[in-house]
């Protein structure tokens, strides 16, 4: 493990390899941070994996977070040869949040994409399996997005409910009938 | 026919029908509080200590509640057979003892064929677990009566050859013939190799850890008896598997561990003592070891258990044939060389296997 | 195991219809749908596993999770920094201190705090001692899942007496709320050092009673060896931590990877195995015991006076912006991902678990195994329902 790398030197060697793919390269609490574009994603993240100075090839986590204006999906890479971490941040639009997956690099992004699906809505481009993973898969809402309100039932879905309630048991009170 | 012979095969019969449900009964009440007070002693806990005196009651505080349990049949289930399979199941262990000679002069019936007969009959038990299995239209269920079908099977030829072992050590098929001829020296001192065999192939038989696949708690919930219920389940999981392990440990001593003999004449407390030493092995493997795999049950007997008692039982045919005179010295002698040969071998082949296992797993990713 | 694909379902299906699993040909039979969990003995929680079978073999794994999701993201969008605080040992809640730690360590490194010396290494005791209760579980759930009740009996009875211990300190016996924003919140009571030093001369002795009742027993070894094999790459890939990740053979832990608290102080080894199967997991779960015992020591031997916090004020608001903050708990990296707009509350929270990334590995690797080994193979990679569902 090369301890001497700083987060400076891999800001510069950030700079050389990123030239023309990254949006703005700075650093925050120790943390690398690149701000790439949704369409060059993919080859960003390759070049990151593949260079054999950064060699990020361990997979930290992938997640969502909403700005108001905009979403971001936020990548996590790690290095096992030095200390210094790399965050990957991609603004996306928050009427349409479409990102490139980035299963085909790494295996293990495929459940936190799931979750970011299921969390803020974005969707992943060329994702083997798009569906909810935390919540109900019939759910009609993202609920991480911070005007996510929870589905309220309309009066004839109640009424729904209690008609297909079950019949009365041999013995048991009647129910009182719902005005 | 005269009433006094009438009146004494009534008695007779009626003896009988005591005997052989006091043996069940009682085996399903003492074993299953002795197995959880003795599990308890091995995973440093008290077990149940409560319900009397040192838990004494406890078998009958559990008996009362599952009695006291609704009944369930599950509404898909094939009803007749489901509610069925415990009443077939109990046939084997009842039936079972008809000819085990429990002191010098009672035998329920001294057939001359007693061996095969306690083959014949203990291969019927399969019948119960199989069929609660099925009708219980479980996938669990199912697939512990399946495994339970082919384990039983399988570990069957093993039991049979040791059987035939005994057998021709006796040189009779009736148990009271076996018996009389541990006069001298019990067989399980002539024949150390196929007590091994029996003692692994009984549990295997008694779906007992290590090899209680059919009702595996964390692979299939509980196996076969997954949808029972209350009494039902009670029958399955106490009375029928406690009596039946009972009565293979009763088979057990009787072919090698001098039946009801023992110092200053013999008598039944010399067989139950023998008998609570089998239960006890039984307990102490079943909290000492993990539970195998199918597939290595299943080799495990046919690539292991087989082979050594096909072995064991042709030496013994050609040495009894071939040196009358010294043919017990010869048979210890192979049996103890075989048996110390195997527990030599087995962990050193075992390792090449599991070695071979790893580096094959770590390739073929 | 042949399945490169990603859910590996259609691949193993097609392979199953063929008559023919592992280059060796198969009786080929209907196949069962079987829906193992939410309620099941042994899915560690409330996993779900739809497997397909093919009698005794699974043709495909279908894990569904979320039956524990109690939408912590959200809720600590809604709650003070102080207040989310003792939701989180309620995530993974059989190692708390650990989703503590990695929280506070997010807030006090967005707001600048120095912590005074004692803090730091009361975290580090407690942080070893509920390393120590989560390997016990681990091992006693997996061998439980073997079939074997005494180990798990064993586990569970040192497993009260660290369970005390942690109580002397932090009140609790599971839900610790013990860290805070600056320090801890109680000082050692003085029953604790003498009865933590019992412990830990009482415990190794115990230590070496597990191996001789589960690691040389031949049921066991061929039960685990060659198991739910990981190649080193693959754990890579995945982002699998912790255990799971060293018993690869990948020498990975953060407590000396990126030293984080006092850990670079301390003289401990990292336990890593070679073939990266259920019994190198497990090895590597019982050593890193072992370690955890000689870290307490050191720390209760160095242990310096003086206050165990630092003043903060009563309502937090760290600055704005974005951090990510790790601590290695017994399942591996869990970190902590703040994003703060410098209100009282936290902007977004995002926990990454590393029993959520275990999850995701099992369709690939319990295709064309057997039911037993399923289960096998899913206790020994250690997974916890609470961390995963968040």
């Amino acid at each position: 493990m090369n301890r001497s790398f700083t987060i400076d030197e891999a800001r510069t060697r950030a700079h050389e390899l990123l030239e023309g793919l990254a949006v703005a390269i700075s650093h925050e609490h120790g943390v690398m941070v690149i701000e790439a574009a949704a369409a060059y994603l993919v080859e960003t993240m390759k070049i990151l994996r593949d260079d054999e100075v950064f060699s990020f090839k361990y997979f930290n986590f992938m997640g969502g977070a909403d700005y108001l204006d905009h979403l971001e999906a936020v990548y996590l890479l790690r290095s096992m040869l030095h200390p210094v971490m790399v965050e990957i941040r991609v603004r996306l639009d928050r009427d349409a949040p479409v990102v490139p997956s980035v299963t085909s690099l790494w295996e293990g992004a495929n459940w936190h994409e799931r979750e970011a699906y299921d969390l803020f809505g974005i969707t992943f481009e060329g994702h083997p399996d798009p569906r909810r993973i935390l919540s109900r898969p019939d759910m009609d809402v993202f609920p991480c997005l911070k005007d996510a309100r929870p589905h309220r039932k309309t009066r004839a879905e109640w009424k729904w409910t209690a008609l297909d309630a079950p019949k009365r048991l041999p013995g048991e009170p009647p129910r009182r009938e719902r005005s | 026919m005269d009433i006094a012979a009438v009146a004494e095969s009534m008695f007779r019969i009626i003896l009988a029908f005591i005997v052989l449900l006091s043996v069940v009964m009682v085996s399903a009440v003492i074993f299953p509080f002795a197995m959880r007070r003795l599990w308890g002693f091995m995973g440093d806990r008290l077990g149940p200590n409560r319900v009397g005196p040192q838990g004494l009651f406890q078998p009958l505080a559990d008996g009362l509640k599952l009695f006291v349990k609704e009944d369930i049949t599950p509404l898909q289930a094939d009803r007749l057979l489901f509610l069925a399979a415990p009443a077939l199941a109990l046939f084997t262990p009842t039936l079972m003892q008809v000819v085990i000679p429990f002191t010098e002069n009672y035998t329920i019936a001294d057939l001359n064929i007693g061996l095969i007969y306690v083959v014949a009959v203990g291969t019927f038990g399969v019948t119960g677990l199989l069929l609660g299995g099925w009708a219980s239209n479980n996938k669990y269920s199912l697939l512990g009566g399946l495994r339970s079908a082919a384990q039983m099977i399988s570990y069957e030829i093993p039991l049979m050859i040791t059987i035939v072992v005994v057998g021709l050590l006796a040189g009779s098929l009736s148990l009271n013939a076996v018996v009389d001829a541990q006069e001298s020296i019990w067989f399980v001192a002539v024949q150390p190799l196929a007590f091994i065999v029996f003692i692994i192939a009984g549990i295997a038989e008694l779906n007992r850890t290590p090899f209680d696949l059919p009702e595996a708690e964390s692979e299939l919930v509980s196996g076969y008896m997954t949808e029972y219920g209350g009494m039902r389940f009670a029958f399955f999981a106490a009375l029928i598997e406690w009596s039946n392990a009972t009565v293979w440990a009763l088979v057990g001593a009787t072919l090698f561990l001098g039946g009801w003999r023992g110092p200053f004449g013999g008598s039944g407390i010399y067989l139950a003592l023998k008998v609570a030493f089998i239960v006890f092995v039984i307990i102490w493997f079943f909290s000492t070891f993990p539970r195998l795999q199918v597939d290595q049950l299943m080799s495990f007997c046919w690539k292991i258990l087989i082979p050594f008692s096909l072995f064991n039982l042709v030496t013994t045919g050609l040495l009894l044939a071939l040196l009358p005179e010294y043919a017990l010295w010869g048979i210890a002698a192979v049996s103890w060389a075989s048996v110390i040969l195997f527990i030599g071998l087995f962990h050193r082949a075992l390792k090449g296997i599991l070695l071979k296992k790893r580096l094959r797993a770590l390739k073929g990713f | 195991m042949s399945s490169p694909d990603a859910t590996g379902r259609e691949n193993m299906g097609a392979e199953a219809g063929r008559g023919e699993v592992d280059g060796r040909p198969i009786l080929s039979m209907e196949e069962m749908l079987l829906n193992m969990g939410p309620q099941h003995p042994s899915t560690h929680g409330v996993l779900r596993l739809i497997l397909h079978l093919d009698g005794e073999l699974v043709i495909s794994v279908d894990p569904v999770i979320g039956y524990l999701h109690r939408g912590m993201e959200k809720i600590a969008e809604n709650r003070t920094y102080l207040q989310m605080l003792a939701m989180m040992s309620r995530m993974d809640y059989l190692s708390g201190i650990f989703m503590e730690w990695a929280y506070v360590r997010a807030v006090e490194d967005l707001m600048d705090l120095e912590l005074p010396p004692r803090a730091e290494y009361l975290r580090v005791i407690t942080a070893e001692l509920n390393r120590i209760m989560s390997h016990h579980v681990a091992i006693g759930d997996f061998m439980l899942n073997l079939g074997s009740w005494t180990p798990f009996f064993w586990t569970f009875r040192d497993r009260e007496i660290a369970m005390d211990l942690i109580e002397m300190v932090t009140g609790q016996r599971m839900m610790y709320n013990y860290m805070r924003v600056g320090g801890v919140r109680y000082d050692l009571p003085d029953e604790f050092e003498p009865a933590c030093r019992e412990f830990l001369d009482y415990f190794p002795a115990k230590i070496d009673e597990y191996e001789k009742l589960i690691t040389y027993n031949e049921i066991f070894l061929s039960r685990t060896l060659g198991m739910g094999v990981i190649p080193p790459h693959e754990a890579v890939s995945q982002g699998l931590s912790g255990p799971n990740l060293r018993g690869s053979g990948v020498k990975w832990d953060l407590r000396r990877a990126e030293p984080y608290s006092v850990y670079d102080e301390f003289d401990f080894e990292v336990p890593v195995g070679t073939w990266g199967d259920a019994f190198d997991r497990y090895k590597c779960r019982i050593e890193e015991m072992r370690q955890s015992v000689r870290i307490i020591r050191q720390a209760l031997d160095g242990l310096p006076d003086g206050p165990v916090n630092v003043k903060t004020p009563p309502m937090l608001r760290p600055p704005a912006g974005s951090i990510y903050r790790a601590v290695e708990s017994p399942r591996g990296e869990w970190g902590v991902y703040m994003v703060s707009n410098g209100g009282l509350r936290p902007w977004r929270l995002k926990m990454r678990d590393a029993s959520f990334v275990a999850i995701s590995m099992l369709p690939r690797l319990l295709a064309g195994n057997k039911i037993a080994d399923l289960i096998a193979i899913g206790g020994s990679l250690d997974v916890l329902m609470g961390g995963t569902d968040r």
